[in-house]
């Protein structure tokens, strides 16, 4: 992509000449880094599970909310997004009690709205609902 | 002037809420300085510039205090820099020195603050005069020094470090060329035409992953039940202290001048140079009090002096003065050699208030350990939701975009990788806020002479920051091949 954008001259280096230089030496970096790990020429490596034992579930939820917060911003407004949001990571996230994650999820709700849309002024979108 | 500007009730604010920010950053495990500045940057739009670097730089040196709350009561370091007191500062825990550890922590980092603020009252003014003379040439050899000095002292492996400083450069580059105007990896995104934001580039790396890591595993965290009582260090403890917290002062100040040092950097030297001098080396580790002090005293020594280069050469020494940097240029606030001359206001401000801040975080360290001790013990599950939560907010308050999350999200995921196969994000950020200025330094010069790069090698400083920068090249090299020493 890089090359494409024009590589210029030494006198006159284009757009691409700098991305393109840094994307070569990258690429033959990640060759070289690539060849040691699969030989262990250095002998620096030694074999290890690193996604083992992990909680993949929490990760996956975590990511799929923030996710899925992005979506629904514009349409279903910043409060409701935000209520589901503290919703979903605190009762199936932190494993709390669903009262105790309701509140605290009203409660978190309300305080964001004063600090940064009161007092702040900052302009989130109210979505379909108006809310 | 500055002090005038300083005390002005409002910055006087900001500064508090620094501060104390800063302290909160360093006594929770889990969110670092860059991380809460990345989140707060957008606060500051509606403030003024001067209240806004008051408030961010705040942040930055109050972690540097809070984070030894945590090294000495928990043995979990708050932040990077505090690494090094885990090792002495909890064994003194144990050994019922909570208090006096704790005290001389504070203690410590304050003189160290207050003496590397002097230093940076007679250094900034004349480097920055000296940087009047700098052109093309010899802002491109000082930034590229500034990037391999990062590289060389990461971590982990410099060979991954180096390669993150390329990607760096190659994101740095996304948006419109400034000299053709073209369009340069935008996918016909008209979001990407401005570049990626520093904004979900930083929160995403450094805050998402941070919590994509801490949800592998439940974090338990274990208190040490003790009374904390006896704050003040005895008349003993001064006595084997005062030298350390000088040389370590020293040191951090140094450290923390150089492009790519800073406090992590001047930590571990600091405690590595009180272990070579002492005449006890061997109890290093069992719970020595110069091992806590001398470290305390440097890392924020070298907090203070790191923004010698930003606000003298327009030169970010590391990722926490590249959040800064980009700090500045949305305030409209070009940083660089003229800023101290254009805007003197801002330089003596930030330097009055830092002295202001040093004193703040002394009153907040000391006598309010018990309630930091308390917000220590705030379950992680309810933590991350808000961290969470600060960071949409954040991000999304920039540009009002959603491209913005969904920008930190991806850099979420791609930090979390980082971090599991180790690969260091702060040479990819540092590189990132660099990158347009290198090219444009990089381009000019060769404008200038014809194409010849023969330009970079004609004039003295431009040449010795390139020399070093090989040297280094070389000793990343050599150090990656030689063979590794075998245990008999």
């Amino acid at each position: 992509m890089a090359y494409g954008l024009k590589l210029g001259t030494v006198q006159e280096p284009g757009a691409g000449l700098i991305p393109f230089g840094v994307a070569a030496l990258l690429g033959l970096m990640s060759i070289g880094l690539s060849v040691n790990s699969l030989f262990n020429l250095t002998n620096e490596y030694q074999e290890k599970r690193i996604f083992r034992g992990i909680e993949w579930g929490r990760i996956t939820l975590v990511l799929f909310t923030l996710v899925g917060y992005g979506i629904a911003f514009n349409s279903l407004g910043f409060h409701i997004c935000t209520f589901l949001l503290m919703i979903l990571l605190l009762g199936v996230g932190g494993r709390l009690k669903w009262w105790l994650a309701i509140t605290l999820s009203v409660l978190i709700t309300f305080c964001v709205y004063i600090i940064f849309e009161a007092w702040l002024g900052c302009p989130f979108p109210k979505g379909s609902f108006g809310i | 002037m500055g002090l005038q500007v300083a005390l002005e009730p409002v910055n006087l604010l900001y500064c508090f809420i620094g501060v104390l920010t800063g302290t909160l950053i360093g006594v929770l495990p889990g969110i670092g300085p860059v991380g809460a500045m990345s989140l707060l940057l957008p606060a500051t739009f509606r403030i003024t510039p001067i209240g806004a670097i008051i408030m961010l730089g705040g942040i930055f040196y109050g972690a540097q205090y809070g984070g030894s709350t945590t090294s000495i009561l928990v043995n979990i370091p708050g932040e990077a820099s505090s690494v090094i007191t885990c090792l002495d500062g909890y064994q003194m825990a144990r050994k019922g020195r909570a208090g006096p550890a704790l005290g001389i922590s504070a203690i410590g980092s304050f003189i160290g603050g207050t003496l590397a603020i002097i230093g940076l009252m007679f250094v900034a003014y004349p480097l920055a005069k000296v940087a009047l003379r700098f052109g093309p040439p010899e802002y491109f050899g000082l930034m590229c020094v500034g990037l391999v000095v990062v590289t060389f002292l990461a971590q982990g492996s410099m060979y991954k470090a180096l390669m993150m400083t390329l990607l760096g450069l190659i994101l740095g580059s996304i948006g419109l060329d400034l000299f053709t105007a073209t369009a340069r990896f935008t996918f016909g995104i008209i979001e990407l035409t401005d570049g990626v934001g520093i904004v979900p580039l930083a929160m995403g790396l450094f805050g998402i992953s941070e919590i994509l890591v801490n949800m592998e595993q439940p974090l338990q965290r274990k208190i040490y039940e003790t009374k904390i009582k006896g704050l003040l260090p005895t008349l003993q403890d001064w006595a084997v202290c005062k030298w350390a917290i000088l040389r370590g002062t020293i040191l951090g100040f140094f450290l923390g001048i150089l492009p790519g040092g800073g406090a992590i950097i001047s930590s571990f030297a600091s405690y590595a140079i009180e272990k070579r001098v002492s005449k006890y080396p061997e109890k290093f580790g069992t719970g020595v009090i110069e091992g806590v002090a001398a470290p305390e005293a440097s890392n924020n020594a070298a907090a203070q002096a790191s923004f010698i280069p930003l606000l003298s050469l327009g030169i970010p020494p590391n990722v926490v003065m590249a959040i800064l940097f980009g700090g500045l240029l949305i305030h409209g606030i070009q940083p660089g050699p003229l800023l101290i001359q254009k805007h003197p206001d801002l330089f003596w401000g930030v330097v009055m208030s830092m002295y202001l801040g040093n004193m703040m975080l002394l009153a907040l360290n000391l006598p309010l350990i018990g309630m930091w001790v308390k917000v220590l013990k705030v379950p992680y599950k309810i933590l991350f939701p808000l961290i969470l939560l600060f960071c949409l907010i954040g991000v999304y308050s920039v540009n009002n975009s959603v491209m913005d999350i969904y920008l930190m999200i991806l850099f979420g995921i791609v930090g979390y990788v980082m971090q599991k196969f180790g690969f260091e994000p702060a040479p990819l950020v540092l590189a990132y806020v660099l990158s347009p200025m290198l090219e444009t330094a990089l381009r000019q010069s060769l404008n200038i002479s014809g194409g010849n790069f023969g330009i970079f090698f004609s004039r003295p400083i431009s040449l010795a920051c390139l020399i070093i920068f090989a040297a280094l090249i070389g000793l990343e090299v050599y150090s990656y091949y030689r063979p590794k020493r075998r245990n008999p």
